[in-house]
């Protein structure tokens, strides 16, 4: 048991770090799934009950890489259906308050700010973009857990679109974000949070 | 160029420049002249965030300067922070707290920290900005519906209001509506008490500190 925090009144919790680290890979390790099994549940797990599966070396290791967040207070997911909660989170993710959420086969889930043959558009070139990065890891050039911008300004300051890859129990999930990237954000992790515990209801 | 795009072009300088800094300090934390940069810039826009989340990334990163050498800096910027932002990085130069790397003093514009998510669930999603240009954009948009009498528009504009209020919590948006229309002589009709009973139902006491 871990000597450092009170693991019987300590919550965890993954940052938004603690999600790119975590949802990346399709195939992902047993860290990894560690990471993502705080957000397995319908609320904050407890320290103590994280500890009894995965070891107090893991727990010291990724709060150094400042993958997971130590709370005092119970936090429960979200539990709205997922067409309305999911476009206003992802709202926040975009410094122009445009973005989408696309499925690894092209469909577009939620979008807002964008028209639907935008996102529509946007959600196919997605789902373009993340076979060639299966594709190129295969090849050995390990892009998979990275995302994508496009910029059209020289100096590559300002993306105007980008695409981040997310992969959730074996799905694969595409943010599509409009200018600046936000995803430095509470929001990020409730929105993978929701995904992971939804069981995908949408109420249409 | 009019006054206005005017404005909107010099907050596209501000935020390419505030961008730049961002890069220089996440590649330097330590180096105060880069965070000064980015909090200049940052002053140039009318959003509180960026602000926020660069002083937050400054207390941070040049830690070791707070207690003694940001007085000046503090009082240029004061003004523009939320009272409970003023508050949190007062106590830090007042060295009765620190800036640790998951902070409620930090936004999604900060690089070095992160907001924490170790407060009350009802504030979770909201970002006092988008409220207010959320605000703004809906009451301009229902005015227009009824100025055009397309009371179709106006319900399902209405609705997905109500929605977005809902999923978010995002108590600010309604009562600047709210009282931006009652100005306006606006029928608030069943549907806008529900709303409003909805988020009253979600407030919960805050627990001291």
């Amino acid at each position: 048991m871990s000597s450092y925090l009170n693991a019987d009144k300590t919550y965890l919790t993954l940052t938004p770090a603690g999600i790119f680290e975590a949802f990346s890979q399709n195939e992902p390790t047993d860290e990894q799934l560690a990471l993502q099994d705080l957000l397995s549940y319908g609320q904050t797990l407890l320290a103590a009950d994280w500890l009894q599966r995965y070891s107090d070396i893991w727990l010291q290791s990724f709060i150094e890489h400042g993958w997971i967040e130590k709370l005092s207070l119970l936090l429960p997911a979200p539990n709205l259906p997922l067409d309305q909660f999911l476009p206003y989170v992802v709202a926040s993710l975009s410094g122009k308050r445009r973005a989408a959420i696309g499925s690894d086969e092209g469909f577009c889930l939620a979008r807002i700010g964008y028209s639907q043959e935008e996102a529509d558009m946007l959600s196919v070139a997605a789902a373009d973009f993340s076979g060639f990065m299966l594709r190129q890891k295969q090849r050995g050039w390990a892009v998979e857990s990275q995302a994508i911008s496009f910029f059209q300004q020289v100096d590559l300051l300002i993306p105007e679109t980008s695409f981040v890859f997310l992969w959730i129990d074996g799905a694969g999930y595409v943010l599509i974000i409009d200018g600046e990237p936000l995803t430095n954000s509470r929001a990020f992790v409730e929105l993978v949070w929701a995904l992971k515990t939804s069981g995908l209801k949408f109420l249409n | 160029m009019s006054d206005s795009d005017l404005i909107k072009e010099n907050e596209k300088v501000a935020h390419r420049v505030f961008r730049f800094y961002s890069r220089k300090v996440f590649l330097a934390p330590n180096n105060r002249h880069f965070h000064e940069q980015r909090i200049n810039a940052a002053l140039l826009l009318t959003e509180k965030e960026p602000l926020q989340g660069a002083v937050a990334d400054f207390f941070y990163g040049c830690w070791f300067d707070i207690p003694y050498d940001v007085n000046n800096l503090f009082t240029r910027i004061k003004d523009r922070l939320t009272p409970e932002a003023k508050q949190g990085f007062r106590d830090c130069i007042d060295k009765k707290s620190y800036i640790q790397r998951n902070s409620m003093l930090a936004t999604r514009w900060s690089v070095l920290v992160s907001p924490s998510l170790n407060e009350q669930k009802q504030r979770l999603r909201i970002s006092s900005d988008d409220a207010r240009e959320i605000a703004r954009d809906i009451t301009a948009e229902l005015l227009q519906a009824r100025a055009s009498q397309d009371w179709g528009t106006l319900e399902q504009i209405e609705n997905e209001f109500f929605a977005y209020c809902t999923v978010r919590n995002d108590r600010l948006a309604f009562s600047l509506v709210w009282f931006s229309l009652g100005k306006s002589d606006w029928q608030f009709d069943q549907r806008w008490d529900n709303c409003q009973q909805h988020l009253d139902q979600t407030i919960k006491p805050t627990t001291p500190p």
